[in-house]
């Protein structure tokens, strides 16, 4: 290749160049500005599991059998199921303890879930100071799903 | 004392628009960049488009520690980024800003500007052996073997400027543009030259060899910290603008311009280019070393020659 | 005492610290830097004189390209050659050496002192100052295109052969290193 050719060659790559480069400095930024907006959950991401309430009786689908406990990996998840003044099990749990500081969110306890009382929640902002508060409790763990499902039905649906 | 006080007077003029320059051109710079990868560039610290990060930086620098490397060549270790203001602040010396506006109006302006930019090269080499490290030490010697190769084609390409207007003096320069039109259009030649060797000259992408950071961590300013660092980059963004401005001065009229007065048509036109060397800093890659001289001696070196020889039988012809 | 006087003191004092610290510095690095700044001084001087063309070119050629050369040899020099002199001053350097440089150190000095004195007595020098030329750039381009043109371009061509002469001699036989 000649000299001229070179030369040419060069400046028309520059040229495409910089006609990308400024292009792109007009286009609006990708960046999401995120405290102030936030971006949509994409469908199948996982933060926290939480506990599903059944919309017609109030209750907690949760029925404390203890299989989400025993597929856990990391042993996070801690039911006591309810028992009545005889003594007598309840297909309810006691307590529900979540502890988010070893929770690895697989999805296990999930798919274990033979009666669709959990699920992963949009939520995100769960950071804290102290080690304790993210061990979440039954009540907390409700609360959770009833924000998820807030900012979901504004945000759209989700699987 | 009169003569002293005007001269303490333009120092502190200088010494206040340096900084002030700084500031906008090193968030000018991070706003381009941002923008043409498509993010927003700092917008957090506060102010008008965030425009407080310089100040932040600032502030940032001053508190941190002076750090100085053990082995190191004291004096010149110190000096160093003292010795790299120096050629940054005398050049505005010349620089024509208005149509009667020069700090000193110096009939070998254009020289004097050269002259006194091949400083630099000093400062680097300063800091580069003074810091007692390889890493400075190669940044050094690269920027030598690129600032000494540049220096050629970047004086050579200003003189078809300086044969059709006939003079050094950089007003008379300006001035002849105003009848005869901006030297740009029979000058491109001269003026790409020009713009390649100023770009290089300045030690900015994609001739940034001197401190390519993937390569020798910073060049010559690797050990440097706080403020003496930042004195390097005041100086950097300094140079920066005034090598805009002689372009400007040389190639498109300097401060000639309708409606507007002459020193806003100066400005605005030295910090159009800038936005050019930005626009080039966050296009191109790094080239090579082999290349760089290449490009410096085989190429803009000829071609700066036959700019010249043209020009003057353009001239004589005529 | 005016102010043209007060520079003047200063960049001498300046030139001729410098210039001794050239010769008694025991690194090259900071002979080199020394040097520089002799010739920056130097060039203020010029500038002191109102030969604005010649201080420019002063700081190009000599504090801006032949710096550059200089410290080009001293980057590609071998490390191991330009270690500093420790503890050898000049008085102990003189007294080491076998004075074999005294005959020849002691003729340039006689021969420099002549010249000055000759330069003082010599008719046809003027020795008080003479108005200083408004654009001395255009004077000097005549000069040394119209009345000094032949010394001139012969200068250029011994420059030229000089540099032919450099890279033959530098030339790497057969692509090999000898």
């Amino acid at each position: 290749m000649g000299l001229f050719d070179r030369v040419w060659n060069a400046a028309k790559s520059m040229a495409v160049g910089h006609a990308i480069t400024i292009r792109e400095m007009f286009h609006r930024p990708v960046t999401v500005r995120y405290p102030e907006e936030k971006p949509p959950f994409e469908r199948g991401s996982r933060s926290v599991p939480v506990l599903k309430v059944n919309e017609a009786t109030g209750l907690l689908n949760c029925v404390a059998c203890g299989l989400c406990e025993r597929s856990c990996p990391p042993s996070c998840i801690e039911i006591v199921q309810a028992v009545d003044a005889a003594g007598k099990k309840k297909p309810w749990p006691e307590t529900f303890e979540l502890d988010l500081s070893h929770c690895m969110v697989c999805n296990l306890c999930i798919e274990a879930c033979p009666f669709d009382a959990l699920e992963m929640a949009d939520v995100v902002e769960l950071s804290s100071y102290q080690v304790q508060d993210l061990i979440f409790s039954k009540d907390q763990l409700t609360e959770l799903w009833k924000t998820s499902k807030a900012l979901r039905v504004a945000g759209g649906e989700r699987i | 004392m009169n003569i002293l006080l005007a001269a303490a007077l333009k120092v502190v003029g200088v010494l206040v628009f340096v900084m002030a320059n700084a500031f906008m051109l090193i968030w000018l710079e991070r706003k381009v960049s941002g923008y043409i990868q498509r993010r927003y560039g700092p917008l957090r610290v506060g102010g008008p488009a965030g425009i407080y990060q310089s100040a932040a930086d600032i502030l940032k620098l001053l508190a941190k520690e002076d750090f100085m490397p053990g082995g190191a060549d004291r004096w010149l270790w110190l000096l160093a980024p003292v010795v790299s203001m120096v050629p940054a602040v005398l050049v505005y010396l010349v620089l024509p800003i208005g149509r009667t506006f020069t700090l000193q109006d110096l009939g070998v302006g254009l020289v004097f500007f050269s002259s006194v930019t091949s400083f630099t090269l000093l400062a680097i080499f300063m800091a580069g052996w003074g810091s007692n490290n390889k890493y400075s030490l190669l940044g050094a010697m690269r920027a030598g073997a690129q600032l000494f190769s540049y220096e050629v084609p970047l004086i050579l390409s200003t003189i078809g400027v300086v044969l059709i207007a006939g003079s050094l003096r950089l007003q008379t320069i300006v001035a002849a543009q105003t009848q005869h039109g901006w030297f740009f259009f029979e000058q491109i030649v001269g003026f790409i030259v020009f713009f390649i060797a100023s770009i290089a000259e300045l030690n900015r992408t994609p001739f940034d060899l001197a401190e390519g950071e993937s390569e020798i961590i910073a060049g010559y300013h690797t050990e440097y910290s706080g403020m003496r660092w930042a004195m390097f980059m005041l100086a950097e963004y300094s140079n920066l603008f005034t090598s805009s401005a002689l372009g400007v001065a040389l190639f498109f009229g300097g401060w000639h311009g309708p409606w507007l007065p002459g020193w806003v048509w100066f400005l605005l036109k030295t910090y159009i280019v800038v936005f050019v060397g930005m626009w080039i800093r966050w296009t191109l890659p790094r080239i090579r070393i082999d290349q760089l001289l290449d490009l410096g001696w085989k190429f803009l070196l000829p071609v700066s020659v036959a700019n010249i020889l043209g020009t003057a039988l353009v001239l004589m012809v005529r | 005492m005016n102010w043209p006087m007060v520079a003047f003191l200063f960049l001498a004092a300046m030139v001729l610290v410098s210039a001794w610290r050239v010769a008694t510095t025991p690194s090259i690095t900071h002979a080199t830097l020394f040097l520089a700044t002799t010739f920056a001084g130097v060039a203020g001087l010029f500038f002191l004189l109102q030969a604005d063309f010649l201080a420019a070119v002063q700081l190009l050629i000599y504090a801006g390209a032949v710096m550059a050369v200089v410290i080009f040899a001293v980057m590609l020099s071998d490390m191991r050659d330009i270690e500093p002199v420790r503890g050898r001053g000049l008085a102990a350097q003189v007294a080491s050496s076998q004075f074999g440089w005294l005959p020849l150190a002691g003729a340039t000095v006689l021969f420099v002192l002549f010249m000055l004195v000759y330069v003082h007595a010599a008719p046809g020098w003027p020795k008080t100052p003479v108005a200083a030329a408004p654009d001395s750039t255009s004077y000097i381009a005549g000069a040394l295109f119209g009345s000094y043109a032949l010394p001139f371009e012969v200068a250029s061509v011994l420059l030229l052969a000089a540099m032919i002469g450099a890279i033959i001699l530098t030339r790497q036989e057969g692509g090999r290193r000898s």
